[in-house]
């Protein structure tokens, strides 16, 4: 059946999709209505269990413990929250906890522009919470994709046992876009973990050995320990390695964009190859590498200062121009004068 | 004769403890594997939470699966796992100041949710793994290393936060008060819903040594002339007294309205039309037609219950039946169906 | 683990907290060259067991 969605209805149909039980959230702007959404079902479904928590830090741990408990379970939220939930996003990944943490971002930094779009959590969504970890995050760009990619971090959540970031914005989770989700089809990957009650383990986000003993003095189990984090993390990743890269013939030039700056530049697709990274974070080296190998001008074009050009220059390793449009407004106009204005300085 | 059963819950081969000699904590994880055994409960059936500091500690030596929270967010993390699992027993293992103080807010809203877990609060009025600061229960006046002349504010009063609003569970007892303090973890465990054991602890290395005390032994003694046992079920406990305060759920009443028993019409049984189980079955609230159900032989009018929604149902209960199995096995009594109107008895 | 004439302690457990020696009431427990040893007088009570928080003493059946 054909109706009309918002993004973040479509995030939470894609959670029921993949079968998830639990939602825990704190109103917040763009994200409320997902939280609305949760109230809603919870009364129709009895098996669907909802909280409204008092503050995002327990939305986050509820989020996370609900998950060790042995449903599919996840969060949403916007930048200000999801600054609270970096601590459980940390701990997340020691417990090893496979759930899903959607962040619609806003203008930052503290509560910014409420609720004006942007896409400046990049870096809070790489390293906000203390210590190594490696986290793997999607960020679409349309209503369908919003609730194909939620049913793809509930399957990466799975298999790499963490929470999975979901990036959407302001634009795109009020973005009301004709789809038909019966046609959708989609891979669930069911519950392989271990719940609550069935052995003697401690989940504990203190370094801590296979069977749980805490070791909080001995370097080589923590190392070896995290070394299999990375290892396990890196290979979801490379098993989806999502983008979409739009070549234009006699283009010298290439855009990298994401989310709802692709949608505003995709009138400059006649004149200029388009590259949209879908998995943010661990950040598209090769793919990357190699599509730019035939561009002398790459600009980045994002909601920010700069963020993800600054990972895109790490991983082609040369210079990228900059287009960043900060937070609030996006004018195509300006959007589209500014890239002229980066090639005329390059001439 | 001591029933040593208690030690199957302990994991036992990683012993010595990491607490200081005399530590109260001990104590706790002691009683609380007794208390645990003594009900039947088990890794099968059980999860223990803890968080963070000496007494988060505590889970890692409990022979169940046990989630180690971050600072604070044991009391969240434990209602979660409750939703999540209703068929887990969640028990709570932290200590004052990660549960009065960073987590303050989660143990507000928590315990107004009243979600059926039990928390045992290690209560040794010092934050003691991070080298003896001043905590939120520390009392005026006590000198600790963040507190050089004394701890200039008041006390946060647990148990006055905790039983300020019904339904409540709170306990109060020591370490020192042995009978006492295993009856407190026996009465929280089988209480259904948020119930808090306010354990007085000692933490003789930071927190005695400083205040003149020796050993762990004298830190009791201290227990003992500060608080006092009060027998029986309180409504209220002072700060002094060491016992149980437990209420339960005001029922609300509207100012005007007058008791429902008065306005019901006096109805003859012989006047009451009989129905057998067949005809019962038919009136069930499909097709527009009323909600009966039967209880003890007589037949309810349930259509103007909110709960029964749709067709048939009302959660677990099946409109147009018997109810009266069905009674025993809810988690609520007969007065919820006792106050719709008799509409006929049941013929057997 | 080490017997005593009525208890049974444990060296490797026993923190040397020195709670037992106190709560017994007949005195007959004490710590002498960083071992807890007992005097004759037992009374059985169960004080030092139930007390201790280390599990690291305990009173012998029979």
């Amino acid at each position: 059946m054909k109706q009309i969605l918002s993004g973040n209805e479509a995030i939470f149909r894609g959670a029921i999709r993949a079968g998830a039980t639990y939602f825990a959230g704190y109103p917040i702007s763009p994200t409320s209505e997902i939280l609305q959404q949760a109230a809603l079902y919870s009364e129709e479904e009895s098996r669907f269990r909802f909280l409204q928590a008092e503050d995002e830090i327990a939305a986050a741990i509820a989020t996370i413990s609900a998950s060790l408990a042995g449903v599919k379970s996840f969060t949403a939220t916007s930048g200000p929250g999801f600054t609270l939930m970096q601590e459980a996003l940390g701990w997340g990944h020691v417990v090893e906890a496979p759930c899903v943490f959607v962040n619609s971002m806003r203008v930052g930094p503290s509560t910014g522009m409420p609720t004006q779009p942007a896409q400046s959590d990049l870096l809070q969504v790489k390293g906000g919470s203390a210590g190594d970890y490696y986290p793997i995050a999607f960020y679409p760009n349309s209503v369908e994709e919003s609730f194909r990619l939620t049913v793809t971090a509930f399957n990466a959540a799975e298999e790499s046992l963490s929470p999975i970031i979901l990036l959407a914005d302001a634009f795109l989770s009020h973005l009301y876009e004709i789809v038909d989700l019966d046609v959708i089809e989609t891979e669930v990957i069911p519950r392989t973990k271990e719940s609550l009650g069935r052995g003697r383990r401690l989940f504990t986000g203190t370094a801590h050995d296979k069977s749980g003993n805490v070791k909080t003095s001995d370097p080589a189990n923590y190392r070896e320990w995290l070394r299999e984090l990375k290892e396990r993390h890196f290979r979801v990743a490379e098993k989806y390695p999502l983008y979409e890269y739009l070549p234009c013939k006699n283009s010298e030039t290439l855009l990298i964009v994401f989310g709802i700056t692709s949608r505003i530049v995709s009138p400059l697709k006649e004149r200029f190859s388009v590259f949209r990274p879908i998995r943010i974070y661990p950040v598209l080296e090769r793919e990357m590498k190699e599509v730019a190998a035939s561009y002398r001008h790459i600009i980045v074009v994002e909601g920010n200062d700069g963020q993800y050009a600054s990972w895109t220059e790490w991983a082609i390793g040369r210079k990228v121009l900059k287009v960043p449009c900060l937070g609030g407004g996006f004018k195509f106009q300006w959007i589209q004068s500014q890239i002229e204005e980066r090639l005329k300085e390059e001439r | 004769m001591i029933d040593r059963s208690y030690k199957e819950l302990l994991k036992m081969r990683r012993f010595p403890h990491t607490w200081c000699p005399g530590c109260g904590i001990g104590a706790v994880l002691k009683n609380v594997a007794m208390g645990l055994k003594e009900l039947g409960l088990d890794y099968q059936n059980t999860a223990i939470v803890s968080g963070i500091g000496c007494s988060g500690r505590m889970g890692g030596y409990m022979n169940f699966d046990a989630v180690h929270t971050p600072h604070g967010r044991a009391l969240t993390a434990a209602g979660a796992i409750k939703t999540a699992r209703p068929d887990l027993k969640v028990v709570v293992l932290s200590g004052d100041g990660d549960l009065g103080a960073i987590g303050g807010n989660h143990l507000l809203h928590t315990s107004r949710r009243n979600p059926d877990i039990t928390v045992f609060c290690n209560d040794n009025e010092i934050y003691g793994l991070t080298g003896g600061q001043a905590g939120p229960t520390t009392p005026k006046g006590t000198k600790t290393i963040t507190s050089p002349r004394g701890e200039m504010y008041p006390p946060l009063r647990l148990g006055k936060i905790l039983t300020a609003q019904t339904p409540y569970f709170f306990a109060r007892t020591t370490v020192y008060h042995l009978n006492h303090f295993k009856a407190c973890i026996r009465e929280a465990l089988l209480y259904q819903g948020f119930s808090f054991v306010d354990i007085i602890s000692d933490c003789i290395e930071l927190n005695g040594r400083r205040q003149g005390f020796k050993t762990a032994h004298q830190m009791f003694k201290w227990f003992d002339e500060r608080f006092h046992v009060v027998e029986g079920v309180r409504d209220h406990l002072e700060d002094d007294e060491l016992g149980i305060a437990k209420k339960e759920a005001e029922v609300e009443v509207k100012a005007g309205a007058k008791p429902e028993m008065e306005e019901k019409p006096e109805i003859l049984e012989e006047d009451l039309k009989h129905y057998t189980i067949e005809e019962l079955s038919h009136v069930d609230g499909s097709e527009g037609r009323p909600i009966f159900i039967g209880y003890k032989g007589k037949i309810y009018d349930l259509s103007s219950s909110p709960l029964f929604q749709g067709e048939k149902r009302m959660r677990c209960h099946i409109a147009g039946k018997n109810l009266t199995k069905d009674m025993e096995a809810a988690p609520h009594g007969e007065d919820l169906v006792l106050k719709f109107p008799v509409v006929g008895r049941l013929k057997e | 683990m080490k017997p005593r004439i009525n208890v049974v302690w444990n060296e490797i457990y026993c923190k040397r907290c020195i709670l037992c020696v106190e709560v017994c009431p007949v005195g007959v427990l004490s710590l002498e060259m960083d071992e807890i040893v007992e005097k004759p007088g037992c009374i059985r009570c169960y004080q030092c067991e139930r007390y201790c928080p280390d599990i690291a003493i305990e009173v012998m059946d029979g």
